[in-house]
């Protein structure tokens, strides 16, 4: 599904002396099938922004377009409803919102609350333990028996069971340990190819927006600051410090010998891989030249 | 939604009544609170209208504010006057529709008891809204101390009370975030069915408790680590003083007291 955000603007309390403008002028195109990070500063209007991609917020004025569905100020919430199926989010520590006796229970509460029948819910249910990396007997155990990394799983299985087309992932690895932080943004990668998902990830680290994301998104101070392919984004790091952000690890590393060395690597060193790639290159070239 | 509610808001600001010693607005709020129930005739509703708005000007926030605070009540107020309207029966008739009858005394007395109900609920209006909620703490303890000869945990309280208060922005918040959880989940909070009403409630009220507790724990623990021991020996941080003005203004209200005491009927 296509989600284009039209000069959406949104403004929390309205018309209230509390009255706190988070979003302006927000014109961006998520195109279906894409694999998105949006990045920005604490407070850029990230959270928001996500919140506007199921209608669980509405903008204040502007538009929302997902799919057939276009989402202003004056739509009644009741209209809603069937877009949360299509999108769904996995809020941070979504390992809180779990509350069911069983695992089981938890997992079928969102297609049970959209209709699904029982028995396909269960076998859903079945389907999804495993491919969250659980085994199939913890589904009788009750979930506040589980560790806190397994929870978060049964709670991300409880959102991937609605079956959404667009998959949005609010820093979905906070807490983890580096193991698992890598597992859960594999095993994401790999719901996004198998499934041909489309998938906005919000998220702190810059290495996982490089290495994940087709597109990046900047946001700053609630409006969209830059678009474009991580490349192209990471490019200009003095002008992504100003706002606060960093550019990868790696493409720091690119750049500095870039500078030092007075030589140009071609590869954008995104990924760790890429760059022991270019600097291998970089040596033998410099080799064959003595 | 709560932007309506303006009672337990605390509004910033410097005036003569945001500066009163705590245990003074408690204790005026205190002995206001029990003489409203003195008045019983204009003269002594007047002296009290006369000086709960005379504290309301002086705390110089803005009327059309406390206005506005004190709308949601309006209902129960119209409620007790139309109550004591039709159910008075003193004095003459006034006014007659179909069975019910309008006496003189309803509607003195329905007008006296909205009175005195809007009174009520302005001074304690007035005093959270010019006292942060842990002043309103350090006031009640302070108040509260001779209590402590009688074992009462009187620090324990105080402590329990500001607690609950610093956590209560924060269980709105969480209350929000999983209700914005379940309801990407699917959960309809606003309609449905009274079995789905409930599971809805159900699944957001199983994660707030939950999460309450484990954030008492993890409170407990930080408290312990930082070598709480309860209020023995305990100082203060913030000390309480009484100035010439706290005595002042209990002053006017005991002669507010006073003065009713002689004019109520």
């Amino acid at each position: 599904m296509d989600i284009v955000f039209e000069k959406v603007e949104h403004v929390y309390n309205a018309r209230s002396p509390l009255a706190r403008r988070a979003l302006y002028d927000v014109n961006v195109a998520i195109r279906s099938g894409a694999y998105v990070a949006i990045v920005g500063h604490t407070g850029s209007g990230k959270s928001t922004l996500l919140q506007h991609l199921n209608g669980l917020l509405q903008p204040t004025s502007g538009a929302v377009k997902i799919g057939q569905e276009t989402i202003t100020s004056n739509k009644r919430p009741k209209q809603l409803k069937p877009l949360r199926k299509k999108v769904g989010i996995v809020f941070q520590f979504p390992e809180h919102q779990l509350f069911e006796e069983t695992v089981e229970k938890d997992i079928c509460f969102g297609p049970l609350n959209f209709g699904v029948p029982e028995e396909e819910a269960k076998r859903k249910a079945r389907e999804l333990i495993q491919l969250v990396g659980l085994s199939e007997d913890v589904l009788t155990k009750s979930p506040f028996d589980l560790s806190g990394g397994q929870m978060r799983r049964v709670a991300i299985a409880g959102v991937l069971a609605l079956e959404p087309e667009v998959l949005v992932l609010d820093e979905p690895t906070a807490g983890l340990d580096p193991r698992g932080r890598k597992e859960m943004m594999e095993m994401f990668y790999r719901l996004h190819r198998e499934k041909q998902l489309t998938t906005v990830l919000v998220t702190h680290s810059m290495e996982d927006a490089a290495r994940y994301a087709d597109e990046i998104i900047v946001m700053h101070e609630g409006t969209v600051w830059g678009h474009g392919t991580p490349e192209e984004m990471f490019r200009d790091a003095d002008k992504l410090a100003a706002i606060g952000l960093s550019v990868p690890e790696t493409v720091k590393l690119k750049q500095q010998l870039e500078k030092r060395l007075g030589v140009v690597i071609p590869s954008p060193c995104l990924t760790l891989e890429q760059t022991v790639e270019a600097i291998q290159q970089l040596f033998a070239k410099v080799s064959a030249h003595e | 939604m709560s932007s309506h509610l303006i009672i337990g808001q605390y509004v910033p600001g410097h005036s003569v009544i945001h500066r009163l010693d705590p245990r003074a607005k408690l204790l005026i709020v205190f002995v206001y609170v029990l003489i409203v129930f003195w008045a019983n005739n204009i003269p002594t509703y007047a002296l009290l209208s006369l000086f709960a708005v005379v504290f309301a000007a002086l705390s110089r926030i803005p009327f059309s504010f406390i206005a506005r605070g004190l709308k949601p009540i309006l209902w129960v107020i119209l409620f007790t006057l139309l109550l004591h309207l039709f159910m008075t029966k003193e004095g003459d008739v006034i006014y007659r529709i179909g069975a019910l009858s309008v006496y003189e005394g309803g509607i003195k007395q329905g007008l006296f008891i909205s009175l005195r109900f809007l009174l009520l609920v302005l001074m304690t209006t007035m005093l959270t809204l010019t006292t942060t909620p842990i002043e309103v703490t350090d006031g009640v303890e302070s108040l509260l101390g001779p209590l402590k000869k009688m074992r009462v945990p009187v620090h324990e309280l105080a402590l329990m009370m500001a607690i609950s208060l610093r956590f209560i922005p924060t269980l709105m918040e969480e209350t929000e975030k999983i209700m914005k959880a379940q309801a990407a989940r699917g959960v309809d909070f606003s309609g449905g069915r009274f079995s789905e009403r409930m599971k809805a409630i159900v699944s957001l009220l199983v994660p707030l408790f939950i999460s309450s507790f484990k954030r008492a724990d993890e409170l407990a623990t930080a408290m312990e680590a930082r070598g709480y021991r309860g209020g023995e020996g305990r100082t203060k941080f913030r000390q309480l003083s009484w100035k010439a003005a706290d005595t002042a203004f209990l002053a006017a209200v005991a002669l507010l007291a006073v003065l009713l005491f002689l004019l109520r009927s």
